[in-house]
């Protein structure tokens, strides 16, 4: 017995204890769960298994990016919501990121009325749930918008109407392909170009205008292809028929909606974290960049930009998940995004809840994971080096 | 050649004045043509804006009214379909007779949050505990009854405000407990234990909040054994406190990452177990850093709430929606807009307050720090 008490008081025997304690409490758990659930799966006369994912859906799907049809498989269904899912979160955060920018530039201003607008904007779309902003939007102010006869119109090329925003849609012809290349080309010569002159900046102290040379790389090189290949995009313009609009993309109002709302809910919150990242930087280090004769251009691209981005990156990644996690809320105003077919419609027709909940949750998972992974790579190359 | 000093400095015209009102307009308002141009900008929207706020709010607006019929501006807001409905929105369906119970929860959850928002000297701490601990068990006597004579209520009839509370204090209330218990885990030196509890925080973080509601409402049957039931109420319940329990631990684990190693070793050096020192020691220090991102939390837990009204609940937002789609009440949008404006002017109050309560504690434990 003595000996026993002199083990257990030992560090290292006590922390395995402990820890094979809980794996096996673990396991044991999840096998009273697996066998629970095959119970009441048998009882109920439930079939598991993915098999039903090959059969015809049978409904239709307001937005598909790809062709789809009622006749489609469960999977097809699958794939064209979670293309609108990750559409639609994409556009959101590139909007959000762009509106927080400028919210954050508001709240740092000298101008004091103007300063206290963002402030304003901040706390009133900070403190009211995102849910009802959606529906405000969507039953409430886009219902306000005027019938597709007198759509609202921009410039003859846009049109927002009752039913949605009519815009203009690429056509791409032969050649197309090209240019989506070209663009992949500059993008990765500019970034050459960029490292090259900050490299050679750390050597010899020689500046070199890389921003301006590589937006010229971005502008110039894909137009250069496209005038080669004989501009093969051409915009075909909405215009309004005898009905309805002919011609166009129509993006539907539980889009514009659902877009409105995250881009002003996450604007908000982004102009915050990239506030408080600009206020972190030392003040000392704007006055010794003053001091030794830098620019207030340079002031920020130079010194305080690179320090804030550290703080911004990690809150920004947690923005950028949380909004992608919130598009699930689409479900609610019925727009066809990745939740809504796996909770409503395709659930209503099998009944295989399990099977379609996993799927939900890895799916959304992968996102989150993805985003997780690009910043983390993004993080790791603008931190500082460590000894 | 030319003189390296000139013989007379040329005389500078007087500094701006750079005290007293017009310094102030100016250094504020019109330091630049940049600036001017954008207060003057700024000013005409303020004009027009709140021109239409004013005029639509109380000057077109009709205050009393019990359908449709009875807002016929459609330039004002039909503030009739408020007045007519508040008891509902506040008090969901509780039977009217037993209001007073629901007054009670509500009076208790002011007191709670009287308790933690000012101090009482040599009884705070008691004062806190007490509420942290008494609230829930008081809240749920109150509410659900069923002892001490009282009425028994099932929570599912809870409704409007009052679900929004009761979920939003099961969502804190459960939550900082097992956050704070995932947080010790998560930073705890036993690698199994350590990798347990990441994965679980992870996980939860990495879902919609509202795919977990429904996949608890939807699945937790099939995983009990069978004759068993759980309330759907009780599930959504679950849900909400299984995952803020994930954000809570986030919380809790900044305010344990925020304690110098020196704690931890000093700690150790005088013999203190693991139980002691994170007790005595690390707790106390961690969980006072960690309460501004708590209350955060707390707001984003509060507005989370609204999600239930997707898998069929009538909370607060989940009431007022209901209410506009009853016949009586469909019309034109601005019933609509008038309804959301009222609610996001509630929920507005309690997140900005709660918001306002933790911007103090932050520039408090600011001047904490020597």
């Amino acid at each position: 017995m003595e000996s026993l008490f002199s083990y257990w008081r030992k560090g290292s025997v006590r922390s395995l204890t402990y820890q094979w304690g809980l794996v096996v409490a673990i396991l044991l758990a999840l096998f009273w769960l697996f066998d629970t659930a095959n119970t009441n799966l048998d009882r109920l006369g439930i079939n598991t298994g993915f098999d039903f994912l090959d059969d015809e859906a049978g409904f239709q799907i307001s937005q598909a990016l790809f062709p789809y049809s009622a006749q489609s498989t469960y999977i097809d269904a699958l794939l064209v919501t979670f293309t609108n899912t990750i559409v639609l979160s994409l556009i959101a955060i590139c909007l959000a990121t762009f509106l927080g920018f400028f919210i954050a530039l508001s709240r740092l201003s000298d101008n004091m009325l103007l300063r206290k607008f963002g402030d304003c904007y901040v706390e009133v779309f900070r403190n009211v749930p995102l849910l009802l902003q959606l529906f405000f939007w969507y039953f409430a102010a886009l219902k306000l918008l005027p019938a597709k006869r007198e759509s609202i119109n921009f410039f003859d090329i846009a049109f927002l109407n009752i039913e949605g925003f009519v815009i203009p849609a690429p056509i791409l012809e032969d050649g197309a392909t090209s240019i989506v290349w070209a663009i992949v080309i500059a993008l990765a010569l500019a970034i050459g170009v960029w490292r090259w002159a900050k490299r050679r900046q750390t050597r010899t102290g020689v500046p070199f205008p890389s921003f301006l040379v590589g937006l010229a790389i971005v502008i110039f090189i894909p137009l250069l292809v496209a005038w080669i290949k004989g501009f093969p995009i051409s915009w075909e313009i909405p215009k309004f028929g005898r009905f309805n609009f002919e011609g166009g993309v129509g993006l539907q109002p539980e889009f514009t909606a659902m877009l409105f709302g995250l881009t002003l809910y996450n604007g908000a919150f982004i102009g915050e974290i990239i506030r408080a990242g600009i206020l972190s930087v030392h003040k000392g280090q704007r006055e010794a960049a003053n001091s030794i004769g830098f620019t207030q251009m340079q002031i920020y691209s130079q010194i305080i930009v690179p320090q804030a981005m550290r703080l911004i990156i990690p809150p920004l990644t947690n923005q950028y998940l949380n909004l992608t996690k919130s598009t699930a809320l689409a479900a609610a105003l019925g727009y066809p995004d990745f939740f809504w077919a796996l909770s409503g419609a395709i659930a209503a027709q099998t009944g295989q809840v399990l099977e379609l909940q996993a799927i939900t949750l890895f799916g959304y998972l992968g996102i989150s994971l993805f985003i997780a992974a690009i910043m983390a790579i993004y993080n790791r190359a603008t931190r500082i080096p460590e000894r | 050649m030319e003189p390296i000093l000139k013989p007379f400095i040329e005389q500078k015209a007087p500094p701006q004045q750079s005290t007293g009102l017009v310094a102030w307009l100016r250094e504020n308002f019109f330091s630049s043509w940049f600036n001017t141009l954008v207060t003057i900008i700024l000013l005409w929207l303020i004009y027009q804006v709140g021109g239409f706020i004013i005029n639509w709010a109380f000057i077109n607006a009709n205050w009393v009214g019990d359908s449709a019929k009875s807002c016929p501006n459609v330039d004002g807001a039909c503030w009739a379909f408020v007045t007519e409905r508040w008891r509902l929105f506040v008090y969901g369906l509780y039977p009217k007779e037993l209001y007073w119970r629901v007054n009670v929860f509500y009076g208790l959850g002011l007191l709670t949050i009287i308790a933690f928002v000012f101090s009482f000297g040599a009884y705070t701490k008691k004062f806190r505990l007490t509420m942290f601990i008494g609230f829930p068990i008081a809240a749920y006597i109150f509410l659900v009854g069923g002892v001490f004579d009282l009425q028994h209520i099932s929570p599912e009839s809870f409704g409007g405000l009052l679900l929004t509370v009761v979920i939003a204090t099961v969502g804190i209330f459960g939550s900082i407990p097992l956050g704070l218990i995932l947080a010790l885990g998560r930073t705890s030196d036993l690698k199994v234990i350590s990798k347990v509890c990441t994965y679980f925080i992870e996980f939860w973080r990495g879902v919609p909040h509202i795919a977990v509601i429904v996949m608890f409402v939807a699945l937790l049957p099939i995983f009990i054994p069978d004759g068993n039931k759980i309330d759907i109420v009780v599930r959504a319940f679950i849900a909400f406190a299984a995952f803020n329990s994930a954000y809570m631990a986030e919380v809790f684990r900044g305010g344990l990452q925020s304690i110098p190693a020196g704690q931890f070793e000093a700690s150790k050096a005088i013999g203190l177990s693991y139980w002691k020192m994170m007790g005595y020691i690390i707790l106390p220090q961690a969980i006072r850093n960690s309460v501004p991102a708590l209350v955060n939390t707390c707001i984003s837990i509060f507005k989370e709430t609204t999600i239930v009204l997707l898998i069929g609940f009538s909370d607060f937002l989940g009431i007022i929606q209901l209410s506009l789609e009853d016949p009586k009440w469909l019309g034109p949008p601005h019933i609509f807009s008038s309804a959301y404006v009222f609610a996001a002017l509630i929920y507005f109050a309690l997140a900005y307050g709660m918001s306002k309560y933790s911007l103090r504690l932050e520039n408090r434990s600011n001047v904490d720090q020597h």
